[in-house]
């Protein structure tokens, strides 16, 4: 998988680079639309929660709402653009894989890779967000971009056996994206799960994303390095899921060509 | 392997699992695959052969033969299901042309992009990049987005630039079937160079010219398996049998039998007017009629094509004569008994027509009820390599106007003509380039027009 990548770095940059170029270019306000949306999202959860259901965000150093709910909103998006475009990536270039070699998982990771430049974009709108919600920035926000990096790759080890079986079962592309929605339910990031029981809390630590947004705010809010066992979750889920797509996308890469 | 040999296929098969809907395959999923679900299709079966340095194979076959796949498998796109394949060198393949390509990038980025796409190392391509440009010959289009191209001009960029990449095994589909003529040759000229370089060439193709004046060896695909494998005149032949089978329905026999021949000399028969020369009933059964072959008042009950030796064909050579035996049965008492044949191109362009007036046949004046006519017409086919599809007319006139045909004008005389039945097409025929006339050929263009030339140098 990673020495498919390799042989196809030059391809894999080059085509990542004029998306990107195309993507934006082609349209008035460019850039703007990566974050419109994800802004729009958060105001309304910031006017929902805060004004109308009023959940606050546990208090702890008066913190704005709007801060910890972007701060934990935007990884996440991130990551569920990955996964959403990343699972659509084989049928998107069923024309390149029916005539060339290039094997599936270059395309996967190229649309990680460009979920992953949105991903930058928004870290960058944290820190002015930030800024006005009267949290200063520490050394230890340096580390967004690790978790950025750990997020994504995440999200190539989940959309790549997606990638794979939405070729087999074409019903996985409607049912994903709902998933996507509910998913962001079980995870802290509209609320803080601080005076959630411990039990509960101990299942929602289970949820693969769940460290990796959760040190989001640490390093951004608590201005604190995460814990080791978040270190050590985050690691685990992502050589697990790499294992899995390692094994699926090995499994299924004659199938797959054959059906496309 | 032996060295000149550049791909050695052995015993190649390639087949597909085709499962009624995806639960199906949930389902054998989760029974470890003991319970099958699916159904094989098998698109490949033992396909054999090599193809040496510098070497021209054609693959010829109807669609759905298995072409595609077999370049696929070949350009290692798909994994053959049995047997293998071994090449030697770089394998270039054109598959699926000119969809691979980029619509946003400009043509020399796309030539970029391909060659990155191909393995090929960073700024080799650049280096060939003015030979590309000249080939393609796109002028100002080079720099602009593919977006704007016409299918014809990503064609040409397509194959400019695979033409000088350098490869070993070279696959091209069904490329050269579209694009101007003039580029087209270009083309051709250029794939000689490169076979002059002892690349090798795989064609696929339906064009039967291209295959007889290009191709050493060609193989015939149907249903997954060679049916032919040899030189392109026989392979020809064998493309049109097929052909003829499956498209417009006219069957002859696949085998044709020596002693089917021996019948078929001339036959006395109690004909009205004189004798004729006709074909046995056991050749004539075996042909297939068109499908719209019957109406109220005739019903066509023999057609079949032969040579001047009396062997049913579809292909024949330039200018050999081809002889059409058809017979009908008037189903209601009529006038005089007419017929007529019309060529026309797979592109519904009249080339010749010609019926019984024309001819100055001699008719009965009248047809009984039951009675049936059998017609012989030849007609000498000085014609282009290629395919033609040719149309049967039954007419019919009044016997009066029929004694008058000599003394009115050629407009009244087409008013009196009654078409009886209308017969579009009737069939297809195949013509194939002359042996003698290989590499310039006998003459451009679609007729064959008798010509001579003389010259003499003359001191000033």
């Amino acid at each position: 998988m990673f020495k498919n990548l390799y042989i196809y770095r030059r391809y894999l940059i080059g085509t990542f680079w004029t998306e990107l170029r195309y993507r934006y270019a082609g349209t008035i306000l460019g850039f703007f639309w990566v974050v419109i949306t994800p802004l729009l999202e958060v105001l309304i959860y910031a006017v929902v929660f805060s004004q109308i259901v009023s959940i606050r965000s546990g208090g702890e150093k008066g913190v704005s709402y709007t801060l910890f709910l972007t701060s934990g909103l935007f990884p996440f998006i991130a990551f569920s653009q990955s996964i959403s475009r990343g699972m659509d990536a084989i049928k998107a270039n069923a024309i390149y894989m029916r005539r060339s070699l290039v094997p599936s998982e270059v395309f996967v990771f190229k649309e990680v890779l460009l979920s992953g430049f949105s991903f930058f974009i928004y870290l960058f709108l944290l820190i002015p967000i930030s800024l006005i919600a009267g949290n200063p920035i520490t050394w230890q926000t340096l580390l967004m971009p690790v978790f950025a990096v750990f997020l994504l790759i995440l999200g190539f080890g989940m959309s790549l056996p997606l990638a794979n079986l939405r070729i087999l079962f074409p019903d996985l592309g409607e049912i994903i994206p709902v998933i996507m929605q509910l998913w962001r339910w079980t995870l802290p990031i509209m609320f803080t799960d601080k005076n959630f029981p411990a039990l509960l809390r101990r299942l929602m630590s289970l949820n693969p994303p769940y460290y990796f947004i959760r040190s989001f705010r640490d390093v951004l809010i608590e201005h604190s390095a995460p814990p080791v066992e978040a270190w050590v979750s985050m690691g685990l889920w992502i050589i697990f899921f790499l294992i899995i797509a390692q094994v699926i996308s090995g499994q299924l890469r004659k199938e797959v060509k054959d059906l496309l | 392997m032996t060295k000149d040999v550049v791909l050695k296929v052995d015993g190649l098969g390639k087949s597909f699992k085709i499962y009624p809907n995806p639960v199906g395959r949930i389902k054998e999923w989760l029974t470890f695959g003991r319970r099958k679900y699916h159904k094989r299709f098998l698109a490949l079966e033992n396909i054999s052969f090599e193809v040496r340095k510098g070497g021209f194979l054609g693959i010829i076959g109807p669609n759905g033969a298995g072409k595609s796949t077999l370049l696929k498998v070949l350009t290692g796109v798909l994994e053959p299901t049995s047997g293998t394949y071994k090449t030697s060198g770089r394998v270039l393949s054109l598959l699926e042309l000119s969809g691979g390509m980029d619509n946003d990038l400009s043509g020399r980025e796309n030539i970029i992009r391909s060659s990155q796409l191909l393995g090929f190392p960073p700024g080799y391509v650049e280096k060939k990049m003015t030979q590309i440009e000249d080939f393609a010959e796109l002028e100002d289009f080079f720099d602009q987005p593919l977006s704007v191209y016409s299918s014809g001009m990503r064609i040409r960029l397509a194959f400019s630039m695979f033409a000088f990449l350098e490869c070993d095994i070279l696959i091209l589909d069904e490329v050269l079937a579209v694009g101007d003529i003039f580029f087209r040759q270009k083309c051709y000229v250029r794939l000689e160079e490169l076979i002059a370089q002892n690349v090798a060439i795989i064609l696929v193709t339906h064009s039967t010219g291209t295959v007889r004046q290009y191709c050493d060896d060609v193989i015939v695909l149907q249903n997954g398996r060679i049916i032919y494998h040899g030189d392109s005149q026989q392979a020809i032949s064998k493309y049109f049998e097929i052909k003829k089978d499956q498209g417009i329905k006219i069957k002859v026999s696949d085998t044709y039998v020596e002693e089917d021949y021996a019948s078929f000399n001339t036959i006395s028969l109690k004909a009205r007017h004189g004798t004729l020369e006709w074909p046995a009933e056991s050749i004539l059964e075996k042909a297939v009629l068109p499908k719209k072959n019957e109406n109220q008042r005739v019903k066509l009950i023999h057609l079949l094509i032969c040579n001047e030796q009396g062997n049913p064909l579809q292909a024949f050579e330039q200018g050999s004569k081809a002889y059409f035996y058809f017979a009908y049965q008037a189903k209601e008492n009529m006038g005089v008994p007419l017929a007529e044949i019309t060529f026309l191109t797979p592109k519904n362009f009249l080339i010749h027509s010609r019926n019984s007036l024309q001819l100055d046949v001699i008719p009965p004046l009248k047809l009984q009820k039951g009675e049936i006519v059998r017609y012989r017409q030849m007609v000498k086919l000085d014609l282009a390599p290629g395919n033609y599809i040719f149309n049967l007319r039954l007419l019919t006139m009044h016997p009066s106007d029929f004694k008058e045909r000599k003394k009115i004008s050629s407009m009244e005389l087409k008013e009196k003509l009654i078409t009886v039945l209308d017969i579009k097409p009737a069939g297809m025929i195949g013509v194939f380039q002359q042996s003698q006339g290989q590499g310039i050929g006998l003459h451009g263009g679609l007729c064959n027009l008798e010509g001579e030339m003389h010259l003499e140098v003359v001191h000033g």
